[in-house]
């Protein structure tokens, strides 16, 4: 196993370099998962709009019912009175609705004037409508009462006005199947794995080949008595053994960071999930050694290793959920691995019963994936044999073999 | 002697592929990318039309006001929230739910009741319509019971019809956009990627390191006049490549960069020069291979360029909120905030800081590597 040990001896003299790669990219998946998702919960549970308000009017009972009735039912972001402030904070959207209270506007409610509210929202934000109808409700409750009740005092009309609006309908959430429904941020761990696992295993299986595809290696390993056979079963074994290692600690790393919220989740569906990412990480191995007969230097690595992850990751829907994606993209990203990657890991999220028919969808997946990675091998193996025997191998010398 | 150097240095750096792959290929690949899988990023936060069941029982037909409000809200126009679907039981309501073929189902019982699969946004809007109807029907309710009278001020249709009390205002003349600031991080990228021109201009003074150095070590003129000049080329060549990408971007692929061009052009400018100036000083100040400073390089523009909100548009925002400094010192999110003062502001007085802090930068990083140029001697190599 020389050929097996000298790999070993290539991969921990890179160590470094891998290392970094692996800490800013689980750091960036830590990352977007905690920015990504609420929770599911057992009750249901309001997906609250973020508000701001700009009280550009005196207090009134009125207006503190209104801002107090706001706060209860959003999250209230605190800003400024100032345009920059809440332009940036609505640009990258820190805020949902922006509501602005304008001089004179209590008078002119009591009085049918027609200073209206004004709102600054993401345009036609779904968010931005229901942030509208809540204050629209207030006002309008408010209005019944001030129009109809004219011998009520201020304060009784507010407080009834807040009896009403404290009504909530009963939601009831169902759960189907058995268990627990499985963590959003595991699952959204895993999607990101569809971009960080394509990286690590180019980077990882260019650097073993790139030094034993040096020409200069290349002739002094074809006179050495060992079959070219065993050399490359050798360099398979030691890239699938390095892959297989980012997985495993890539897995680890999951439990390790999400094991808290799996509790009550049902362990075939976590199974499942571990199986389709090891099935991914056999297609990454087959992009990464045919990326690994192609690059030449570090630098085409690195170059490699980026553009082909995020190509994957940007179409396969990774990096960007597919319902955000155009369909016409959705439809080429057909012919990218990585989107039956995440369409398995879609499907197994939502799995309710593990009924033959419910698992299939996502087992066709998990084999258009192994499809992907048999097509993917055997053109390297092609490209791979006809490189070998082409000049390109020797530094253009002209050999007897060539 | 400029138009010697100066010339050269072009030429040479046209020539080297790897400089031309990583500020022109890659770049026009990711904004493709970019434009592909982001089209639609926008449209996401949009309200659609919810699928939603209703139980036809007896309770349901029976509440004239309630099926009367779900007709107004589902007829289908611009205002359309509800795609209705009415099945008999619940268990037939419950078999879509678990397809996911509705986002959830309402049956009335004494009061209309929600039923769900999961929290969310639609889920919320939902509940938000019953709320709304329950409240104002005890509203009403409650009015009638106190003076009987006040019914008569009270429009039939006030349990279905909300008044409207608020108008939108826009704080810009451009739209707040999420793709946008994923092109002005990648613009900022192939800014910084300028450092690859100031890698190779130090590299040509460093004796060490290339032959070309040995070369100019040697040649009878002031060692900072030659570094100038090249970097000069360097600076040209980058600003060219920078321009095409702006170009594709602008044009071909139809991102918005407001309409103030004449300052465009000037961020990339002081963009490049700070990209460039980055490079020279990553360079100057260390002896290592080329293939390391090269790495060097590529490392520190992907982090200051996830800072800028490349891979996850806002987070140069949050940044900015919570670690202000970390903006003031990353390169590209100077840049890429520029562009962004560019397109959504009407002022300019943030874009001018940016660009002074862009300039202090470049000043300090060009008079570090000719302070650094100044002390290297190679006795022998």
């Amino acid at each position: 196993m020389k050929v097996f040990s000298a790999c070993l001896k290539i991969t921990k003299r890179r160590a470094t370099s891998i290392i970094i790669y692996l800490v800013l990219f689980l750091a960036l998946s830590v990352l977007l998962t905690s920015i990504s998702y609420n929770n599911e919960t057992e009750q249901f549970n309001e997906t609250n709009a973020k508000i701001s308000i700009i009280n550009r009017d005196t207090d009134s009972l009125l207006i503190n019912g209104l801002i107090d009735y706001i706060k209860d039912h959003s999250e209230y972001i605190a800003l400024n009175d100032n345009k920059q402030v809440l332009q940036d904070a609505l640009f990258y959207h820190s805020v949902d609705y922006i509501l602005f209270i304008p001089d004179g506007f209590t008078d002119s409610f009591h009085n049918n004037g027609d200073i209206k509210l004004q709102k600054t929202i993401v345009p036609d934000s779904a968010k931005g409508y229901y942030a509208d109808n809540m204050i629209n409700q207030y006002l309008s409750t408010a209005k019944l009462y001030y129009d109809t009740s004219l011998n009520m005092d201020e304060q009784t009309i507010i407080k009834n006005i807040n009896n009403d609006l404290s009504y909530e309908t009963q939601v009831t959430k169902k759960i189907f199947g058995d268990s627990a429904p499985i963590d959003q941020n595991f699952l959204v761990y895993y999607r990101m794995m569809g971009y960080i696992l394509v990286v690590l295993i180019i980077l990882g299986t260019s650097t073993i080949m790139l030094v034993f595809n040096r020409p200069d290696l290349r002739m002094r390993n074809i006179c050495s008595p060992m079959k070219l056979r065993s050399i490359n079963f050798q360099l398979s074994l030691s890239t699938g053994t390095l892959a297989f290692i980012f997985y495993l600690f890539l897995v680890i790393f999951g439990f390790a960071f999400y094991g808290s919220k799996l509790a009550g989740a049902d362990i075939r569906i976590i199974l499942l999930l571990m199986l389709n990412m090891f099935v991914y990480t056999i297609v990454s191995l087959s992009i990464g050694f045919i990326c690994g007969i192609f690059i030449k230097g570090a630098n085409t690595q690195n170059a490699a290793a980026n553009f082909i992850s995020l190509f994957l990751s940007f179409l396969g829907g990774v990096l960007v959920p597919l319902e955000f994606i155009g369909s016409n993209v959705v439809a080429a990203a057909h012919f990218i691995p990585t989107y039956w990657y995440v369409s398995a890991l879609n499907k197994i999220g939502s799995l309710t019963n593990f009924t033959w028919q419910s698992l299939s969808p996502a087992f066709i997946d998990m084999l258009i994936q192994l499809g992907f990675a048999a097509a993917i091998f055997s053109v390297a193996l092609v490209v791979s044999r006809s490189r070998r025997q082409s000049n390109l191998s020797f530094y253009g010398n002209k050999t007897e073999i060539a | 002697m400029f138009s010697n150097i100066f010339i050269n240095r072009i030429k040479s750096s046209i020539r080297a592929k790897d400089m031309i792959f990583w500020t022109w290929i890659f770049p026009i690949l990711i904004a493709t990318l970019f434009s592909f899988a982001l089209g639609d990023i926008d449209k996401a936060e949009q309200l659609d039309i919810i699928n939603v069941a209703v139980v036809d029982n007896n309770a349901y037909r029976q509440n004239e006001y309630f099926n009367k409000a779900l007709d107004e809200v589902s007829k289908s126009g611009d205002n359309q929230l509800f795609s209705l679907t009415y099945v008999s039981s619940a268990s037939q309501a419950d078999t879509l739910l678990e397809n996911g073929d509705i986002d959830g189902y309402i049956i009335v019982d004494k009061q209309p009741e929600l039923i769900v699969k999961e929290n969310g946004l639609n889920q919320t809007i939902m509940k938000n319509f019953l709320d709304s109807y329950q409240q104002t029907y005890s509203s009403i309710m409650n009015i009638a019971s106190n003076n009987p009278q006040a019914l008569n001020h009270i429009s039939v249709n006030s349990v279905n019809e909300i008044e409207s009390f608020t108008e939108e205002i826009s704080l810009s003349s451009n739209k707040p956009s999420a793709t946008v600031t994923y092109f002005y991080a990648l613009l900022a990228m192939v800014c910084l990627y300028g450092a690859f021109q100031g890698l190779s201009s130090v590299l040509h003074m460093q004796s060490n390191l290339s032959s070309v150095g040995i070369r100019n070590s040697l040649a009878p003129i002031n060692k900072l006049r030659i570094v100038l000049y090249d970097l000069f080329g360097g600076f040209t060549v980058h600003l060219a490549c920078l321009f095409i990408v702006l170009g594709y971007i602008i044009f071909v692929l139809g991102i918005d960069f407001g309409n103030k061009a004449l300052f465009i052009v000037l961020t990339c400018i002081i963009g490049s020069i700070v990209g460039v100036a980055m490079g020279a000083l990553i360079t100057a100040a260390t002896k290592w291979s080329e293939i390391v400073k090269t790495a060097i390089i590529i490392c520190i523009s992907m982090v200051f360029c996830f800072m800028a909100g490349l891979m996850i548009s806002g987070i140069n925002y949050i940044i900015a909120q919570n670690i202000p400094i970390l903006a003031w010192i990353n390169p590209a999110a100077l840049i890429s905030d520029a562009f962004y003062c560019l397109y959504f502001y009407d002022d300019l007085n943030r874009y001018f800081l940016d660009i002074g802090v862009l300039i202090i930068m470049a000043v300090v990083m060009l008079l570090g590597t000719a302070i650094l140029l100044r002390r290297q001697k190679y006795e022998s190599i």
